[in-house]
């Protein structure tokens, strides 16, 4: 199975790393598609099928936890796995998330590595 | 928290980052010897926290830094990265991890904060001058640019004023 994917951010750098770092993991990946905002990125699951959401928090016009939100309270979006990639660091935060039904938190600056490992478990993919 | 600890961990978790992020080697600048600022045009990055504690992070990179570390992050040789399109955005995210980790070095994973008000600019030669006339920075090299680091907290502000009233 290919795996279709959303990256969320507004920096255009940090799509560009995880598009980059994505490619280079073992994951069959069918379509990568890129929003720079929560209102963005939920035009483009109303549009196309999407398997999992990585997502940053602190965005302009609509922000991660906004975005998850607005998920939970459709019924075609809130089974869609989200990993938040933040620079927050509170323990108290990720558990706020956890909460909301975020499913992995990764903090910046993460490895492509450590990456690469959530998104397997997230996902159940097993390489071996 | 005595201000030689402050400056430990800013050092510390600035080096960490451009380490991890974009393999670049940050060494200790001895100011007493001094630096020189003059070679290059500057860009600053700042930031708001707010929660736990109040207060500003901003970082001052020279243009041509911001360049290469575009080009780290990404990957890719410095001909390759649209600088129009990358330097500044590298610029931030750099001041929005440092500030992350550094809220976490500094008052551990319990607290809460937000971080808000980014923003990104040019600096003319003089306000450089008089930003770092102003304030207490933190600077270190890499390779051979300046990367200076500016800390301010409400709660350092505040205790000065109790100390000098």
């Amino acid at each position: 199975m290919a795996y279709n994917i959303l990256v969320v951010d507004d920096s255009k750098t940090i799509r560009a790393i995880i598009v980059k770092i994505l490619k280079l993991t073992k994951l069959k990946i069918g379509q990568i598609f890129e929003a720079e905002n929560g209102k963005e990125a939920l035009d483009c699951l109303k549009d196309n099928w999407i398997d999992l959401i990585l997502t940053d928090l602190n965005m302009p016009v609509m922000s991660g936890i906004e975005m998850v939100s607005e998920m939970a309270r459709d019924g075609l979006l809130k089974d869609i796995p989200v990993i938040v990639i933040s620079t927050d660091g509170s323990v108290k935060r990720i558990e706020e998330l956890k909460e909301k039904g975020i499913r992995e938190y990764i903090r910046k600056p993460f490895t492509p590595e450590s990456l690469s490992e959530v998104i397997d478990r997230v996902l159940g993919v097993n390489h071996e | 928290m005595s201000n030689k600890k402050i400056v430990d961990i800013i050092n510390e978790t600035v080096s960490g980052v451009l380490e991890q992020t974009a393999f670049m080697f940050p060494e200790p600048v001895d100011m007493a010897s001094g630096v020189s600022f003059e070679d290059f045009e500057y860009v600053l990055v700042k930031l708001n926290y707010s929660g736990y504690k109040d207060g500003t992070v901003q970082m001052i990179i020279p243009v041509d830094f911001c360049a290469e570390l575009s080009a780290n992050l990404l990957g890719e040789e410095i001909g390759d990265v649209d600088p129009e399109e990358n330097n500044f955005d590298s610029a931030k995210e750099l001041l929005n991890i440092v500030s992350g980790q550094l809220l976490v070095d500094l008052y551990g994973n319990e607290a809460l904060f937000s971080l808000i008000d980014l923003e990104v600019k040019k600096l003319e030669k003089d306000e450089f001058f008089s930003i770092i006339e102003d304030c207490e920075y933190h600077c270190c090299m890499v390779d051979d640019y300046p990367v200076i680091t500016i800390f301010t907290s409400q709660e350092v502000a505040d205790e000065c004023k109790s100390i000098n009233s």
